[in-house]
């Protein structure tokens, strides 16, 4: 795994040695930050296997990150499974809901993809605020069960540390994950049909199996994040679900760098953290967050990474 | 004039392709037979229909008449991605590489079809030793004529038993014409079936075996290719270009 790109694998490990000893030099809320940052950049890094490597913009990632969260939450609430049978069954139905969606989908390009997949996810945001006696709509649903056993470890959820290490995990399981695909034999043959798709048809390539392979992956990915946010903080709900959430992990990407493995990463960690502070300041937070973007757009058209990738660091993949 | 058979056998009969683009049909009745280790070279004016003979032969535009048999096997009816799998490697004209990806991410991505491909692969890399020396290079960042290379070094790595080239020195310098020819030289040796397009007869006749002229989406004359070194002004009948 690691001789695909070495010096990437060694800053996928340095981000997740980082990621772990934050917790010894940070206290209280930004612990809190920063597991949320954790858990919504699993959602962006899933975001960017659709839309930096395999080229496909979907507007509707919302809809599976709230298929995990309500296939988890659910299950949790209703089903009374212990909280990893639960996660479990959260990816289970992402990849579900994304499978689906994805054989729909997939049928159209470019605008018109971006617009149903849009189109779908309004249909699941409006279906989470339809059946709200089960899902509990706007006012969304607590999660009594915020504990398990792990062997001989009681983990206490209601804890931020256990929170933070949870997530920890599980943001480092993705990255390297994802690492091995994408800097191996698919994330080269995603980045082809991005880049012509008739001509890796050409090569012998069934193009529509690795775009649904790609979007399943994607969206799979997505929902763990959801599943693990519901979970992680014993809480789901139709906000979720909404447009913006889509278009955050859209805006995550965008900033880091699509195509690039630890750009979302990086996005995620920034908008969070510029977000959360510029909004302590002024309730005009979003017209300098604009103003940003048209700057980073300006000076960084391919993201941060992206544009670091293109200039200096090549293999920044 | 036909061309006697030789002595290698049929590797590629097309019988009566006929291709559309929408209502406009741009290929009539295309019929060739291509035996292993021989270069068909297609001439003809813009617009002849070469190009859309060689996209009817992977499949990618609607052909509804016309019968393909590679090594004995009908393969008339294959989707698209299916073709190269079969053995068919098609170099696009303007090369076409994933320009994002590095030379030996190229490489791979045509590696991966067929199970057989490192024996092509090394075979281009002994023609083409630019490329590796510059693997870990970008592919959009390579001269005009390593793209080429590259785009053939490419459909080699599928170990094809029939090669078609779309213009390949289109928009290159003499050198790199000259390393082209030499590679169409070796796939001939190799016993590859080579189908080449061409739209300069110099580039051609070197390395062809046998040539047919197109016209109207039509083959309308077939010549050995010792016909045309011995008068080249026959070309002149056909395309008004002399050898």
């Amino acid at each position: 795994m690691i001789r695909h790109n070495p010096r990437l694998f060694a800053l996928c490990l340095a981000v997740i040695a980082a990621v772990f000893g934050a917790q010894f030099v940070l206290a209280g809320y930004p612990v809190l930050a920063l597991t949320r940052i954790l858990i919504l950049a699993v959602f962006a890094m899933g975001y960017n296997m659709a839309m930096g490597y395999a080229g496909m913009l979907s507007l509707g990632h919302a809809l599976f990150f709230a298929a995990g969260m309500y296939a988890a939450g659910m299950a949790s609430r209703y089903g009374a499974v212990g909280l990893p049978v639960a996660f479990g069954i959260g990816i289970l139905g992402a990849a579900a809901v994304s499978l689906g969606i994805g054989l729909l989908a997939l049928r159209t390009r470019t605008v018109s993809f971006m617009i149903v997949t849009l189109m779908f996810a309004q249909v699941g945001y409006l279906l989470t605020l339809q059946f709200a006696d089960v899902t509990g709509g706007d006012q969304g649903l607590t999660l009594s069960e915020r504990g398990f056993a792990l062997g001989p470890v009681a983990v206490d959820m209601t804890s931020g540390a256990a929170r933070y290490n949870v997530a920890a995990v599980v943001f480092s399981v993705v990255l390297l994950g994802l690492y091995a695909l994408t800097q191996g034999p698919v994330g080269r043959l995603f980045a082809a049909v991005r880049e012509n798709p008739e001509r890796t048809r050409m090569l012998g390539y069934d193009v529509a199996r690795i775009r649904l392979a790609a979007f399943v992956l994607s969206g799979t990915v997505a929902g763990t994040s959801g599943a693990l946010y519901g979970l992680t903080f014993g809480f789901i709900g139709s906000s979720f679900a909404e447009f913006r959430t889509s278009i955050e992990a859209l805006l995550y990407t965008l900033v880091g760098g699509p195509g690039t493995l630890l750009g979302p990463v990086l996005g995620t960690a920034l908008m969070t953290v510029l977000i959360d502070r510029l909004g302590g300041l002024t309730a005009a937070y979003p017209i300098v967050v604009g103003a940003l973007l048209i700057a980073l757009t300006l000076w960084f058209p391919k993201g941060l990474l992206g544009t670091i990738r293109d200039r200096w660091l090549p293999w920044l993949k | 004039m036909t061309v006697q058979d030789g002595g290698c056998a049929t590797v590629l009969s097309i019988r009566g392709l006929d291709a559309f683009y929408g209502a406009a049909q741009a290929l009539r009745d295309f019929s060739v037979e291509l035996r292993g280790g021989e270069v068909l070279c297609l001439l003809g004016r813009n617009g002849a229909g070469k190009t859309t003979a060689l996209k009817a032969i992977m499949g990618t535009v609607h052909r509804p008449h016309g019968r393909l048999v590679l090594d004995g096997r009908d393969i008339s009816g294959l989707a698209p991605e299916a073709v190269p799998r079969e053995g068919i490697a098609h170099v696009p004209q303007g090369r076409r590489l994933f320009s994002d990806l590095t030379v030996a991410e190229n490489l791979q991505i045509g590696l991966n079809v067929r199970p057989v491909g490192r024996r092509g692969l090394s075979t281009a890399l002994a023609l083409f030793p630019v490329l590796a020396e510059r693997m870990s290079q970008r592919a959009g960042t390579l001269s005009g004529g390593e793209q080429t290379m590259l785009s053939i070094a490419r459909a080699m790595c599928l170990d094809p038993k029939v090669i078609l080239l779309d213009e390949p020195t289109e928009g290159l310098m003499p050198a790199a014409i000259a390393r082209i020819r030499e590679a169409v030289a070796q796939l001939r040796a190799a016993g590859v079936a080579v189908l080449l397009v061409e739209q300069r007869v110099d580039a051609v006749l070197p390395v062809a075996d046998r040539v047919a002229f197109m016209e109207n989406g039509t083959i309308r004359a077939r010549l050995d290719i010792a016909e045309v070194r011995a008068d080249p002004s026959v070309l002149n009948r056909y395309v008004g270009l002399g050898g």
